[in-house]
């Protein structure tokens, strides 16, 4: 069943095209990933999703019914977590739940319990009674997440929920994500970084310039791609032994050798890099080893030629590819 | 509960915890007034500025009472900038609640944190400097009156402009304005009909001075309920047009 869709829709702001004749549904109990850079349409679309925006053209149906700015009765199934933090600064992390779940319609008791269980559940029942000024970065993102969750939300919709905070705290929103899908809530999560996407979502939607350009798995997505794997890596006794032992795994293209990094490129979807590993064993074992494979990334610049990194923020996000030490730790 | 009460109860906690606006619409004038007051009471009562005021301290405490009340609709101002003309207004309009209902419930907070704030300096002034208020009743209406005004305008000003320093601005032209028509600021030559009606009838500053002074038995309380009737008369059109434009700004 579809929690969410939205079909042929068209929104404008002046001369921007901001959606353009957009579709995708939300499966239920998915995490749906929406990607694409900034001015893509990303943030239109789950306002318009959300009952915030009325579109020029097309439909979005909710829970099998018809969405509109004026559905309420919509609104009280819906969990939005903005990319702004919006809380209150200066009232407490429990005062701003009790404030946004209040105009849900909780009440005395219940209310209590499930202030009491969300700031649990995003870890900040020590600080409930703080003021958010007093917070980290991650800490008010945190907040801003909970606010949209007390009521207990059927669809959270995620617009950049990790943007700017430290490692732990994204850490812990990332495993929030999952535990919410797991006990059953349908989630849009959209970000600018692609490993969070990778990680979290079950299907991915990426849209450029108010379009949607491709969607699927992330596995069909990078299938599509005429990409090749590649392994670079260093030996302890580089040889022309190990490079012909190496030539002669199944679905390897080439081999050269540059200095001591030695590159491996084999047909997509191989999935040779163990077979390298146990190459490179009898020939002074790795000293080290980096697989290139294809990714989002890979899948958005090979559609619109640009990539999805935003410079201001690259560098924040993940490594983008691996590295790992001869003795098989990834460095 | 009604969302409205939830946001007005909200949004009142915030006001009391707002310190820089309670240090300027509360203490201030107290400062002002006892200052004030105590030099006035020094020098005679001949001069332009304080001819027919029969006590220094009970004409500065009505005056600053009034004007900062006038100014208080700041709160109304800061308070739906901050929730509905801001990132803020992503969240709240997510939620099952009209912004109608937001806007409401922050200006009767508003109107409430402004007359709390009025009572505590006739309280004051009463008790710390001996100045003779009259009826409570009425000195309640009034400052019912001027706050209602005052926040509506200011909230006027904001839906009709959006921008918040220039909607500031204005509402401080507003209370400014009014008092220095009024005769605070400095003497009018009430002696020509037209400064005799600014001073006594022409705006919000003055009808509410008028009424305060008229609303004794004594004196003319039918003056007093006139003035009380145009001061509510102005909030009721203020709020009309504030109706108007947020059903048209805020849909």
């Amino acid at each position: 069943m579809n929690m969410a869709n939205l079909s042929d829709a068209v929104k404008r702001y002046d001369s921007v095209l901001a959606l353009d004749h957009v579709d995708f549904d939300i499966g239920e109990g998915e995490i749906l990933g929406l990607l694409g850079p900034n001015g893509a349409g990303k943030t239109t679309a789950i306002r318009a999703l959300a009952g915030l925006l009325p579109l020029d053209s097309g439909t979005i149906r909710l829970f099998d019914q018809e969405q509109h700015p004026g559905r309420r009765d919509l609104k009280r199934r819906l969990g939005l977590v903005t990319q702004e933090i919006t809380v209150f600064e200066d009232l407490s992390a429990r005062e701003n739940l009790e404030f946004f779940a209040g105009l849900y319609g909780l009440r005395g008791a219940e209310l209590r319990r499930r202030i009491a269980e969300t700031l649990e559940f995003v870890g900040l029942t020590e600080y409930a009674d703080l003021r958010p000024r007093k917070y980290s970065g991650g800490m008010k993102r945190r907040l801003n997440i909970a606010c949209a969750l007390t009521h207990g939300p059927e669809l959270l919709i995620m617009d950049e929920p990790t943007v700017g905070i430290d490692p732990q705290s994204r850490n812990h929103i990332l495993e929030s994500v999952r535990t919410l899908r797991a006990r059953g809530t349908t989630i849009l999560y959209t970000s600018h970084y692609m490993e969070e996407v990778e990680a979290l979502a079950s299907r991915v939607v990426i849209m450029d310039q108010g379009h949607v350009i491709a969607q699927g798995s992330v596995e069909e997505l990078v299938a599509r791609l005429p990409y090749e794997e590649r392994v670079h890596l260093e030996v302890g006794e580089p040889s022309e032994a190990f490079l012909a032992r190496v030539r002669a795994i199944h679905g390897v293209k080439l081999v050269t050798m540059e200095g001591l990094v030695i590159t491996v490129v084999s047909a997509s979807g191989s999935d040779n890099l163990n077979r390298v590993v146990q190459a490179a064993q009898g020939h002074g074992g790795l000293r080290s080893l980096m697989e290139d494979k294809p990714d989002l990334e890979d899948v958005f610049l090979t559609l619109t030629g640009k990539s999805l990194i935003d410079p201001a923020i690259a560098g924040s996000g993940k490594v983008h590819k691996r590295r790992v030490n001869g003795d098989g730790g990834e460095a | 509960m009604n969302p409205v009460l939830i946001v007005g109860r909200t949004m009142f906690i915030r006001m009391l915890r707002d310190l820089p606006s309670l240090i300027m619409l509360l203490l201030v004038p107290l400062v002002l007034i006892a200052i004030l007051g105590s030099v006035f009471s020094w020098v005679p009562a001949d001069i332009p500025y304080m001819r027919g005021v029969a006590s220094p301290m009970a004409f500065f405490a009505a005056g600053f009472l009034v004007m900062f009340q006038l100014f208080g609709g700041g709160y109304s101002l800061t308070y739906v900038k901050g929730a509905l003309f801001s990132p803020m207004r992503w969240r709240l309009y997510g939620l099952p609640c009209s912004p109608g209902a937001i806007v409401l419930g922050t200006v009767g907070a508003a109107t409430l944190v402004s007359l709390c704030q009025g009572l505590l300096v006739v309280l004051v002034t009463g008790l710390a400097f001996g100045v003779d208020w009259g009826s409570l009743p009425l000195v309640v209406l009034v400052l019912l009156a001027v706050t209602l005004l005052s926040q509506l305008f200011y909230l006027t000003m904001l839906l009709a402009l959006r921008n918040q320093g220039t909607a500031m601005t204005l509402g401080w032209f507003f209370a400014y304005g009014s008092c220095v028509a009024g005769g605070l600021i400095f003497p009018l030559p009430v002696e020509r009909p037209f400064f005799r009606f600014l001073a006594t009838y022409g705006n919000p500053y003055s009808l509410a001075q008028t009424a305060l002074r008229e609303g004794s038995p004594q004196n003319n309380p039918a003056v007093a309920t006139l003035c009380l009737a145009v001061l509510y008369a102005a909030a009721a059109l203020f709020a009309l047009l504030a109706a108007r434009l947020a059903k048209r700004k805020l849909a």
